[in-house]
């Protein structure tokens, strides 16, 4: 079976003897490699779960509502990243400008939120040193939040890029590796909205 | 041409198909926050905790599956994934395992204020007795090392 976007490979020396190329391999082992790392901050977090002897505790600073929100905001920019994959496989550049930006816009947004989020947790005494799961939080949403802010460079890199003649039908599989590293930022904070957030006011 | 092929599944327009994965993902999300609202959140634990943990592997499946064309690329894709995902998931069941040993926030001793260690520590130094070093078993290890 070739790779999704096989055919659009510009340069031939790019696909090994597995018959994939050499770049999506890497990108797949990076991820799985960063699943061992998300698995065990995750980890990490629910061992120190409840056992905080100072507070603030995370149902007293939670705000669902707004974390919700900024799911929401990554789930769409998940969307028109996939949109822009499309586009730039089609050969339509200015939808793919218009769809990266739009990527990055709301990856930025999702930033904004915790970055609010973080402030508001500081002020009602939530540092790294106040508690476990001030260490435990800070450490896995903010490792998670600088993947995003990463993919959102990568993402503004890929979009001045497409204006130099850069990114072109040929060269999707650029616009794909950026793209699967934007869903597992993702997904990754799919699995910390239900474990961190929503489990914490059910057991 | 195999591009346009690609486009064009099943009858379905690849931008069709992504819209309506987008719309299903974002409906699982409002019911993943729904169950901490009436009438869901008077359902028992075990349902929520179950519905969560269906709705949320759902979400995993499809953004892997279509919005990262896992399904229908190459396998090799999959296997180095699926290796890191076992590792990963792996190391949570392992750890929370091993580390369960050890006590709930309700019956964790809270340690004293840093001015009581100090005062300890000079009063340990001057060889007087502490009143309150019987009440924990976490003291003797401390005052082990204090005089240490």
């Amino acid at each position: 079976m070739s790779a999704h976007g096989s055919h659009l490979i510009e340069n031939p020396h790019e696909i090994g003897t597995t018959g994939l190329p050499h770049r999506k391999i890497i990108m797949w082992l990076f991820l799985a490699s960063d699943c061992m790392f998300f698995g065990a901050l995750i980890s990490t977090y629910l061992i120190y779960r409840g056992r905080s002897i100072a507070g603030p505790t995370p149902e007293e600073i939670f705000d669902i509502p707004l974390t919700s929100a900024s799911s929401f905001v990554l789930l769409m920019s998940s969307y028109l990243m996939v949109l822009a994959l499309a586009s730039i496989e089609r050969g339509d550049l200015n939808k793919f400008r218009l769809q990266c930006l739009g990527t990055a816009f709301f990856g930025s947004i999702f930033l904004g939120f915790q970055v609010y989020e973080f402030s508001h947790f500081y002020h009602a005494g939530l540092t790294l040193q106040s508690s476990v799961f001030g260490s435990s939080f800070y450490v896995l949403t903010g490792t998670h939040g600088v993947h995003v802010a990463i993919g959102v460079l990568w993402l503004l890199a890929l979009f001045f890029y497409s204006f130099t003649g850069g990114v072109t039908q040929r060269r999707a599989l650029d616009v794909e590796i950026a793209g699967l590293y934007w869903h597992f930022v993702d997904i990754v904070w799919i699995v910390i909205f239900v474990v961190v957030y929503l489990l914490e006011y059910i057991i | 041409m195999k591009h346009e092929e690609d486009n064009e599944v099943q009858g379905l327009s690849v931008v069709a198909r992504y819209t309506i994965t987008a719309f299903v993902l974002a409906v699982v999300t409002a019911i993943e926050v729904l169950v901490l609202y009436p009438p869901l959140a008077r359902a028992g634990d075990s349902f929520k905790i179950a519905l969560l943990a269906f709705l949320g592997i759902g979400k995993f499946v499809l953004v892997v599956g279509l919005f990262m064309h896992l399904w229908g690329d190459d396998p090799l894709f999959t296997g180095i994934f699926g290796l890191g995902m076992l590792i990963g998931v792996g190391t949570l069941v392992a750890l929370l395992a091993v580390m369960s040993v050890y006590p709930k926030r309700a019956d964790a001793v809270k340690p004293p204020p840093f001015r009581q260690i100090f005062e300890d520590r000079e009063k340990v130094r001057r060889g007087e007795a502490l009143p309150h070093a019987e009440k924990h078993s976490w003291n003797d290890a401390r005052l082990g090392a204090l005089s240490a």
